[in-house]
């Protein structure tokens, strides 16, 4: 019985932090506004700056800066080739995160939602999510080689295209979909 | 009613002290316009406790009648609880109708998968069923309830201080219900002589705390909040599959990067 107990308080815990959660809403979505047209920024996608990134992480960059210079320097591009890749993993994330937000928010103010469209995105953001702590994790602490990404280039290149062109597309749409929904509203049509 | 310890006698008065405030309030704040479930499901609790005086009153506490009386009554207040706290998050979503239709899935699959475990471990335990029963209902109507405002937090759906009070409390009673069905039933099975007064003493207080801040949120009016305009149907059928596209493609580079196929020569 003890051990039912303890399941319990254990499970009545969890809902409780759940219950907190839920109630303590972020500062900056309390406004419950849906602003869709923020989502379509007129900045590069992250995804873009691949290129850099790649030039950034050369091996012939490294070797040669390991034949011709000091340990000392070697040790320092080693550490900023750490915190560039760092910091694109959190551009990567951003980019996902916006394109979550813009997906949300299309849900929210549409009548009918699709239960597996939006379990998919859930289940994609679990994934995502965890990936990117895994993998941050490991780049932080030396734990992962930072990639040559090399062969990821090529493919990388293909979706910054796709996802600069397709995320603006997004936004207009949304943004222009409750434009349209704002004037048949305001001539008295039911826009829904 | 001598048989009840004088301390429970104190709480009683105190919380249907505190449940005539919350009552005055929904009257003078005019919340009963918009709650009107909520309105009867504290005049409910009200009847409740002038019934139970009653009964204890004249079977005694400890008696079968007084018993099946409590658990007669007890059926009818958890129904009204339901429908208000269905009532409360029904004015949150009712300008998301697509929200609100995933709610309801969301509600049903919750109850499913709670309403079986409760009835199989009833089963094991047949002279603990109502309990078990009781346990079952609120561990439901939490796991319901916090799914529901999760999904409200998901969605960002903005929600007025007083219904994000009213849900909360329903919320923590309810589980306060679930950790002292739970109590009772070990500390009966230890032979614990006053097991029936933890639980009384557990229950009454947090229904007391719930009510208080019950009262403290209903002074306040609720926020009148401007009505979002839907998009047409077509906006989310086109623009959801293309979203999970490109959030997939997003993934499928993170998935490059976690199998490291990219050292690879």
């Amino acid at each position: 019985m003890t051990g039912a107990l303890l399941a319990f308080l254990f499970i009545v815990t969890a809902l409780l932090l759940s219950l907190r959660w839920a109630l303590h809403a972020p500062r900056k979505s309390s406004a419950g506004k849906f602003d869709l047209a923020s989502l379509e920024e007129s900045g590069r996608r992250h995804a873009t700056y691949f290129a850099l990134i790649k030039q950034a992480a050369s091996r012939e960059d490294m070797e040669f800066l390991a034949r011709r210079g000091s340990r000392a320097i070697a040790r320092r591009a080693v550490k900023e080739r750490r915190h560039v890749a760092l910091k694109y993993l959190t551009q990567l994330r951003d980019d996902f995160q916006r394109l979550l937000r813009l997906a949300r928010a299309v849900a929210a103010l549409s009548p009918a939602v699709g239960s597996r469209q939006e379990l998919q995105q859930l289940w994609l953001s679990l994934v995502f999510t965890w990936r990117y702590q895994v993998i941050r994790v490991g780049f932080y602490y030396g734990l992962l080689p930072i990639p040559q990404l090399n062969s990821l280039s090529h493919m990388v290149s293909q979706l910054a295209v796709q996802m600069e062109t397709s995320m603006k597309e997004l936004g207009e749409r949304a943004a222009m979909a409750v434009k349209m929904a704002s004037t048949l509203d305001g001539n008295g049509l039911d826009a829904t | 009613m001598a048989t009840l310890p004088p301390f429970i006698l104190l709480l009683w008065a105190i919380s249907i002290v505190v449940q005539l405030t919350v009552l005055f309030l929904l009257v003078g704040k005019r919340h009963f316009h918009s709650l009107p479930l909520f309105s009867i499901y504290i005049v409910l609790n009200l009847c409740q406790a002038a019934f139970l005086y009653f009964v204890y009153s004249q079977f005694g506490y400890n008696s079968d009648v007084a018993r099946q009386m409590f658990w007669i009554s007890e059926a009818i207040t958890l129904a009204a609880q339901t429908l208000a706290a269905t009532e409360v998050l029904h004015r949150v979503l009712r300008a998301y109708s697509g929200i609100w239709g995933l709610a309801w899935r969301l509600i049903a699959a919750a109850v499913f998968i709670v309403v079986c475990y409760a009835l199989a471990s009833a089963g094991r335990t047949p002279e603990w069923r109502l309990m078990i029963a009781d346990r079952g209902y609120h561990l439901t109507f939490a796991v319901a309830l916090i799914s529901c405002l999760l999904l409200v937090r998901f969605y960002s759906i903005p929600v007025d201080p007083v219904y994000k009070t009213i849900l909360g409390g329903f919320c923590v009673f309810s589980c306060s219900s679930v950790v002292a069905n739970t109590l009772l039933q070990a500390l009966f099975l230890r032979r614990y002589p006053r097991s029936a007064d933890v639980w009384n003493y557990l229950e009454m207080l947090v229904f007391i705390g719930v009510q208080i801040s019950w009262a403290v949120a209903l002074r306040q009016p609720v926020r009148a909040e401007a009505k979002p305009t839907l998009l047409p149907p077509s906006t989310y059928e086109r623009l959801s599959p293309q979203v999970n596209a490109r959030l997939r493609a997003l993934n499928d580079l993170l998935s490059k990067l976690w199998r490291l196929e990219v050292l690879r020569p």
